[in-house]
């Protein structure tokens, strides 16, 4: 009878610069941290989706928040807008991209599908950060 | 409109739980990881909304 083994990967962590470049990378550009450890095929999956649900989000009518449009940015008022802002800001350099191309900025809360839009936006940037947290255990060799 | 819309959400997000996922050690598991994601998505968002249907 023949056994199959099953050979575990070896985990091993990488220089400290190289987990920095990953998580930085990772946050700018989704995927990107995943790519530079070397993982492609994660990076890809991670890109596709996360871009996906960012054109999704725009095309129904989503809504980007800024900083500067909450009056009280420090005070505990308008929570929601500030815990939305804090999601989308997992988008990386693709949220200030988009508010400089106007692209997301109106409020469009008339359309239908502006909630879907917004929350699609807002996922997008809290699975990144996701993205990021995992880029980072693999450059620490806690994961393959 | 709105399942459509939750079959996307679903589709998308278990794509990255499934990249991320450290349940998983080889493509074959990530897919199914993936694949059991997106049911559990579906089959609850269904769910729920058959119950808040019959909430007045």
């Amino acid at each position: 009878m023949t056994e199959t083994t099953h050979v575990e990967p070896k985990l091993a962590p990488v220089a400290i610069s190289k987990q920095a470049v990953a998580c930085l990378a990772g946050w700018m550009i989704p995927g990107a941290g995943h790519a530079v450890l070397g993982r492609y095929g994660r990076a890809l999956l991670i890109f596709t989706s996360i871009s996906l649900m960012i054109v999704l989000g725009l095309a129904m009518h989503g809504h980007l928040y800024a900083p500067g449009e909450l009056d009280t940015l420090f005070a505990f008022k308008d929570v929601l807008s500030k815990v939305y802002l804090v999601g989308q800001m997992g988008m990386g350099v693709v949220h200030p991209l988009l508010r400089v191309l106007k692209v997301g900025v109106e409020f469009q809360y008339k359309q239908p599908t502006y909630e879907y839009g917004t929350h699609f936006l807002v996922v997008a940037g809290l699975l990144n950060f996701l993205a990021v947290f995992d880029a980072f255990d693999i450059a620490k060799g806690r994961k393959a | 409109m709105h399942v459509l819309v939750m079959i996307v959400f679903a589709a998308l997000v278990s794509v990255v739980f499934a990249a991320i996922t450290n349940e998983a050690n080889s493509t074959k598991t990530r897919a199914v990881y993936g694949l059991k994601t997106f049911g559990y998505f579906v089959g609850v968002g269904l769910i729920l909304s058959w119950v808040i249907y019959f909430v007045p």
